[in-house]
């Protein structure tokens, strides 16, 4: 950095411009190559769409806004955008400390770490008809928790009432998807050196304190960074929705995307369907901005 | 060193590229003609027919459906013979409103496809299905078709594909639920208040067994009570000078919306209202329901052939009268055949001839004969449709009920039943959007205590007149 | 392990009895985890050896009362399973290896190298998570068909590296790797790639591991972008082949033999992952990383 406030002539600044950029540039091209190529050409296809009537034989036709004053002037958009902030609240209180605290606690295991890494994992890999059929039959009226709940003297509870049902998919969700955050969460949590605990219980600090002061700073910007990702994931939720409820009772599952799902592949309205989604985007372009202004120090 | 990352970041940029250009392209562009080579028309003189090679893509079957697969190859053998100038590949892909419109987009959907029935109108609105109303004018068997088989599928007096078969919405009873519970069966010619009472008797929650299951998830929600709608005299829509109006919040409509208010007062439903079509049979092949409401035989069908139900255990209802001696009205759906606007004319024409060139012959009754006899030899029972291309009292129609006789394992409808079904098309516009307002109404009547059943069908109403009906411009 | 290794509770911790009954109300809960995630797993086993009677059967019998191992001599036989299993290793190999060597050296060149404008970069990248797939579906499909990628692995393989959620994870993990590190291997004259190679590479084995999981059952489990992608039967994944000719709606075959079948394909992946957790440990922390 010295050596760049000392040249003088323009030129030689500029090609030690480019000498300093050059390797990071030439790193970080073959994935701008690809991300434009692959994802950028077809979002901002996609968002043409949005403002066209969509139609494959004959050709599409610009419509102006049309398509946006459609969906804007339905009221179930409004539901859709109410409902899915609440799924994302509630996906952040019941579902997003879990994986990190899992995480913590299955590295501390002496014994059977491996199967328990995997354990949260394994979902993925059962197929969804079984995962939903299981769900379903844990929710039933005479399944195994309301059996549980009646055995110990308690009312049966309805899982799929208009209040309840978004709360039982939160928690279908979070058994089902915290495991590869868990998997994240282990891979930093074990890069922690140990000798920073044994300093630390040396100087007489408490398991919780040593968790505090140590665990959690090492891992605080992952969690930032998996907050983010959290929201913009459950931003976009809608298959356990779909697969559950199908969006009721009342629409009182019904997703943005799940709406947005509707309008592409049930009412086969394309144009429709890419507005909600260009809403959608613009919308967290708009809040991820802010957040970086307000996070400038902090890395991403 | 430099110079060697240099090389080597030029090297994956070069893989990136080469991978572009040099990677296989397979395309099984259904409408990318076959060019044929027109000099040759030019030194030969015209005949009536120029033999110009045609490739159609036809619709093919899974793997699990041997049976089909063989008659298919076999037709194929007769087709080739009979125009030497066709080459027929098959594709496996089924209709799927998920994919549709990417295939039309990227123009792979075969020359020819199946799709349902209630899909007609968009399909021929969005023009993913070519218009083949001159191909049927000039077809030698226009005049045999059956009427009510077409018009789902007619718009603007255009016709937009080929009639399958058809069928009227049923209610399929579990009959060994009968008989544990030592419950009589009720009339063919029932009522809306026999089915409750049946319902009733047969309904056991303690053990988990409701008397009838309809289904209150998605659209398939509002597509099952529709039948009630209709049965009661009810409509979706009407057209009033060039303009849509919502009818399903009149008295018929407040009739069968209270039907359902009494089936969950009575207890009769099972505890989980979010049951889609899968969801429903389910429960049915699980024994936990007496009665589920599907297209005519295909309940018995996912029963008998997958759900481990015997077939004299499966008996078929139709929907229920409103008052006995009205009419049992319900649904009516099925498949028929798409042709590819996208394919060029010669396919189009070609595809045409292959769908119809066997309809009202042996060849097609023959195919039938032969997919059930090797359905016999795995154990599995035919179950045909009730409504079919031909007319019952045709002489085709005769043959076709003979041929079915010959069989054992082949689900036979009751006489009786069949002059009881009546089917009522649904309507032609957004029905989609209507049953899933629907399923929103039906939903606040199977989980809310007290509902104002006039004011939520009013409010509905509203809604879909509002934000769907009043966008719509009826030519 | 060994018990002489610590990491947050040593050995003496233990000795105290509110550890103790911390620890013991964190392993039970863990077990309570494991059961509940093998219990699908069983059931999805012991249902393919039923009979369909007793698939259907309510209440639903845990055990099969017969063991029918025909079943799977059912399964093997209703679809191809090799040929498709050939498709879906072919497709994770060659993705894994294009997207962890795109997204580790632009993620590297984010976090320990100079890139100019930075930040408009990284919101280059994370930009792309935020509109809906769904938006550009089908966009995506026919710039595919123009590039003339279908029915090639191609149509995965170059495309995989296109991936915000990963390449920022990563990067997360390379920001954790002190500077200091790369400063001190350049002056002593290592050029970027050994860095990125001999250094980052290394310590990065837990994340890169996860990401290598992460790629296998997403490419094991995705059926409906394969099935558009793929046109040719020949060319489909397992999870494809699976969606088209086993599960789709009016199919033929029995649901025991199909969950025969689902059972098959949750074998190589429970195996895959156990092999590959093993590097999620610590341990790995070469010299130099240090608090």
């Amino acid at each position: 950095m010295a050596s760049q406030m000392m040249t003088s002539s323009a030129a030689v600044k500029k090609k030690r411009n480019w000498n300093l950029y050059m390797w990071g540039t030439l790193f970080v091209l073959p994935e701008i190559i690809v991300s434009i190529l692959f994802l950028w050409i077809p979002i901002i296809k996609g968002v043409l769409f949005s403002f066209q009537e969509v139609d494959f034989v004959k050709g599409n036709v610009y419509v102006g806004l049309r398509n946006y004053i459609d969906i804007t002037s339905s009221s179930d958009f409004y539901i859709a955008i109410k409902n899915t902030l609440y799924y994302m609240g509630l996906c952040v209180v019941i579902g997003f400390w879990v994986p990190a605290a899992v995480a913590i606690a299955v590295s501390e295991l002496r014994r059977f770490q491996g199967l328990a890494r995997v354990a949260g994992y394994m979902p993925s890999i059962i197929p969804a008809i079984v995962l939903y059929g299981m769900w379903v039959w844990f929710y039933d009226p005479i399944g195994p928790i309301n059996a549980f709940l009646t055995g110990i003297g308690l009312p049966a509870a309805d899982f799929f009432t208009k209040g309840m049902s978004m709360i039982s998919i939160v928690i279908m969700e979070t058994w089902q998807n915290f495991g590869g955050a868990v998997l994240i969460y282990l891979a930093s949590v074990v890069g922690i050196p140990k000798d920073l605990y044994e300093a630390a219980e040396i100087d007489g600090a408490s398991v919780w304190q040593r968790i505090k002061f140590i665990t959690l700073p090492h891992i605080r910007s992952l969690l930032l960074l998996m907050f983010l990702l959290q929201i913009i994931n459950t931003s976009q939720s809608f298959q356990a929705q779909l697969a559950m409820t199908g969006g009721g009772p009342d629409n009182a599952t019904l997703t943005y995307m799940l709406l947005m799902n509707r309008h592409a592949f049930t009412y086969l309205n394309f144009g429709r369907a890419t507005a909600m989604g260009t809403m959608m985007f613009v919308v967290m372009m708009v809040l991820s901005f802010f957040y970086l202004k307000m996070q400038k120090r902090s890395e991403l | 060193m430099r110079i060697r990352g240099i090389v080597i970041s030029m090297l994956v940029l070069m893989i990136v590229l080469a991978g572009c250009s040099g990677s296989k392209n397979v395309n099984t562009n259904a409408g990318k003609a076959t060019n044929a080579p027109t000099n040759k028309a030019i030194d030969q003189p015209a005949t009536e027919k120029p033999a110009e090679p045609v490739e159609i893509t036809v619709q093919g079957q899974p793997p699990d459906r041997t049976e089909a697969i063989e008659q298919l190859n076999l037709k194929i053998e007769r087709f080739k013979k009979a125009h030497p100038n066709v080459t027929i590949k098959t594709d496996d892909w089924q209709y799927n409103p998920n994919e549709i419109g990417i295939k039309m987009a990227a123009n792979n959907a075969p020359t020819e496809f199946n799709a349902y029935l209630t899909e007609g109108r968009v399909l021929a609105e969005k023009g993913w299905a070519a218009d083949v109303t001159s191909l049927i004018e000039n077809w030698k068997n226009k005049d045999d078709l059956n009427p009510i088989m077409t018009s789902p599928f007619s718009v603007d007096g255009k016709i937009y594909g080929i009639p399958v078969d058809a069928y009227v919405m049923t209610i399929t009873l579990n009959k060994k639920i009968f008989e544990e519970k030592g419950v009589p069966l009720p009339s063919l010619d029932w009522t809306w208040d026999e089915l409750i009472e049946t319902a009733k008797q047969v309904n056991d929650p303690a053990k988990g067994i409701a008397g009838f299951i309809p289904m209150g998830k998605g659209t398939e929600a509002g597509w099952n009570w529709t039948n009630f709608l209709f049965a009661a005299g009810g409509d979706i829509q009407t057209v009033e000078n060039g303009k849509l109006k919502a009818q399903f919040n009149n008295e018929a409509g407040l009739k069968a919306l209270e039907f359902y208010k009494q089936l969950k007062d009575a207890d009769v439903l099972p505890k989980n209202w979010a049951l889609g079509y899968g969801d429903a049979l389910n429960l049915f092949n699980q024994g936990r329901g007496a009665m589920v409401m599907c297209g005519s035989g295909n309940a018995a069908d996912a029963a008998i052939n997958t759900g481990g139900i015997s077939k004299d255990d499966v008996v078929i209802y139709p929907i229920p009268s409103v008052t006995k001696g009205a009419k049992h009205t319900g649904v009516l759906g099925g498949s028929f055949k798409v042709i590819n606007p996208k394919a060029n004319e010669a396919q189009q024409q070609t595809a045409f001839e292959w769908l119809t060139s066997e309809y009202f012959t042996d060849d097609f009754l023959n195919a039938i004969d032969g997919e059930i006899t090797s359905r016999k030899a795995e154990n599995k029972v035919y179950i045909p449709q009730t409504i079919f291309y031909w007319t019952p009292e045709s002489e085709f129609g005769q043959k076709w009920t003979s041929m079915l006789a010959k069989h054992d394992n082949v689900f036979t409808y009751d006489p009786e039943l069949m002059a009881l079904l009546d089917g009522k098309p649904e309507p032609q516009y957004e029905t989609q959007a209507f049953y899933a307002e629907m399923a929103n109404v039906i939903q606040k009547v199977f989980t809310t205590k007290d509902v104002d059943l006039k004011k939520i069908l009013d409010e509905a109403a509203a809604k879909v007149q509002t934000e769907i009906y009043d966008k719509i411009t009826v030519q | 392990m060994k018990n002489t290794e610590r990491s947050i509770l040593s050995s003496f911790d233990f000795k105290r009895w509110q550890v103790k009954l911390g620890y013991s109300v964190m392993v039970l809960i863990i077990t309570l985890i494991i059961v509940s995630m093998l219990y699908p797993f069983l059931n999805t086993f012991l249902s393919s050896l039923k009979t369909t009677g007793e698939f259907f059967a309510f209440p639903a019998p845990f055990f099969p009362k017969d063991w029918l191992w025909h079943n799977y001599i059912e399964a093997w036989h209703v679809i191809p399973m090799l040929m498709f299993l050939k498709n879906t290793l072919m497709i994770f190999i060659g993705t894994v290896t294009f997207a962890l060597v795109f997204i580790g050296m632009a993620a590297f060149a984010l976090s320990h190298m100079r890139v100019p404008f930075k930040k408009m970069v990284v919101l280059f990248f994370l930009s792309t998570l935020m509109i809906p797939s769904a938006t550009y579906l089908i966009p995506n499909f026919l710039n595919l068909q123009s590039l003339g990628l279908l029915n090639s692995y191609w149509a995965f393989w170059l495309p995989a590296g296109a991936n915000a959620f990963y390449l920022l994870l990563m990067k997360n993990f390379f920001d954790g790797l002190h500077k200091e590190l790369f400063e001190a291997a350049r002056i002593d004259g290592a050029g970027e790639f050994l860095c990125f190679f001999r250094i980052a590479i290394p310590l990065s084995v837990p994340i890169l591991m996860t990401l290598v999981i992460f790629y296998f059952s997403s490419t094991w489990n995705e059926f409906y972008w394969s099935s558009l992608v793929m046109l040719e039967k020949d060319m489909y994944p397992l999870a494809t082949g699976i969606f088209r000719y086993v599960v789709y709606s009016g199919s033929t075959i029995q649901w025991n033999v199909k969950f025969a079948v689902l059972s098959m394909t949750m074998v190589p992946p429970l195996v895959f992952f156990l092999i590959f957790q093993r590097y999620i440990i610590g341990g790995l922390n070469v010299a130099g990383v240090k608090g």
